[in-house]
């Protein structure tokens, strides 16, 4: 088929599916609902505060009490903001029969980039992302893995992210790329105590037919990710 | 419906000041995002839900109140709307997952790829020549989309229906952009193949 017979498919078949698939709007009563219902949830979320307009004696005042109390902290021993130890791990993940395709997995070898964990402090409003491991690790989901230990801020988390860069499944002896999503995030709430080890298990879940998907030269995950959180002595 | 010349890249100095708001956790950027997305949001869905209104209405609601909880962690390396898309994307085939589920305590053979929409084509409107011809093209196109993988689907119609760009699509399906891109020739193939075999039936 020429390129131009390829355009003109293309076109074709842009111009069905949208005309199939025309813009819906939704309901008036569904959307007024929902709107009201988020403005309400936003409204019992803390705000970032940013600082207001005062008088400028109210600012270099308290500035000049802040600077002296600075310095004493810098010449008095310092103290430590309380921490605790973050260990995480990948368990061997079950296939359960998967794929389709009756090929056989021996392993599916998954690049991880990053993993980061959100302390979420409502109180302060100084949420933010953490990250546990920035260096590459290669883990087999088909074997146990260890993935980092580290020392983070003790506190309340309340997600994790794993960043991916794909990897290589060995599908009947041979080799073959494996894709997956670049950022994977789960929305699970979890506590690190201080002077505590907390184990951190991330399991990614394909048992769901369709979440191993065996394209030939490539195979897809959709794992979905759990957590499961133990405290150690 | 879009810009097809703007890239994912190109936040507007508009966009940047409701991402840095909604990290913020400013209610009000919650709503302007609401009031400006939230049709866009329930028509990609309703879409790919095989237009079962009741679906569609759940999955908005889970994906709006996912992007509110998830806002102060949004770190706007996309534009608004494609954040959003990714959230509903993942709320959709969640759906059709719990969908599976449901069906498999009766048929342990289904799977995500055979939980279709296509119960939903609705009957074609009696009239004019055009009504009917748009409901024949609907018809054999959900017929044709219906037996194609979920992943397939959900590329042909961000391509195709909202004109995304393949860097959009790749933050959205959380793949590489040579990973949408061979997907979306995949999806096009098997989408030609099946509508010249509807065709021939």
């Amino acid at each position: 088929m020429s390129d131009t017979d390829s355009r003109m498919d293309e076109e074709l078949m842009k111009e069905r599916l949208k005309r199939a698939y025309r813009p819906a709007l939704a309901p008036s009563e569904f959307k007024e609902a929902l709107r009201k219902r988020l403005a309400q949830e936003a409204r019992e979320q803390p705000l970032q505060r940013s600082l207001p307009d005062l008088p400028g004696w109210l600012v270099w005042v308290p500035a000049l009490v802040g600077l002296a109390l600075l310095l004493a902290v810098i010449l008095l021993p310092l103290v430590t903001p309380a921490t605790g130890t973050l260990e995480i791990s990948v368990p061997q993940t079950n296939l359960a029969g998967q794929p389709s395709s009756g090929r056989t997995i021996s392993a599916l070898n998954v690049t991880i980039t990053q993993v980061a964990a959100y302390k979420a402090t409502e109180a302060t409003g100084d949420s933010r992302w953490i990250t546990i491991l920035d260096k590459r690790q290669i883990i087999n989901l088909l074997d146990r893995s260890v993935v980092t230990s580290m020392r983070v801020p003790a506190g309340r988390y309340t997600q994790i992210r794993v960043e991916t860069a794909g990897g290589n499944a060995i599908v009947d002896g041979g080799d073959v790329p494996l894709v997956l999503a670049e950022e994977l995030i789960v929305i699970q709430a979890f506590s690190v105590e201080e002077d505590t080890t907390t184990a951190l298990t991330i399991i990614f879940d394909v048992r769901e037919p369709g979440s191993v998907v065996d394209e030939g030269d490539t195979i897809v995950i959709n794992p979905e990710l759990r957590l499961e959180v133990t405290q150690k002595e | 419906m879009k810009d097809a010349s703007s890239t994912d890249s190109d936040q507007t100095a508009t966009e940047a000041d409701l991402a840095r708001r909604l990290r913020k956790g400013d209610p009000s950027a919650i709503d302007e995002m609401y009031r400006v997305y939230v049709d866009r949001i329930y028509s990609l869905v309703y879409n790919q839900v095989g237009r079962d209104e009741a679906a569609a209405q759940d999955i908005v609601q889970e994906t709006f109140l996912a992007a509110l909880h998830s806002a102060k962690s949004f770190r706007g390396r996309s534009k608004v709307y494609t954040w959003l898309c990714s959230i509903a994307y993942h709320k959709v085939f969640d759906f059709y997952r719990r969908q599976a589920r449901e069906q498999r305590r009766n048929n342990p053979s289904v799977d995500i790829d055979s939980v279709a929409s296509s119960d939903n084509l609705g009957a074609p409107i009696g009239g004019s020549q055009s009504a009917t011809d748009a409901a024949d093209n609907r018809s054999l196109i959900e017929s044709a989309m219906s037996t194609l993988p979920h992943d397939y689907r959900q590329v042909l119609m961000l391509k195709y229906v909202e004109e995304m760009s393949v860097l959009e699509m790749s933050r959205i399906m959380k793949r590489s952009q040579k990973s949408i891109e061979g997907l979306l020739s995949r999806a096009r193939k098997a989408l030609q193949d099946n509508m010249s075999q509807i065709d021939k039936g």
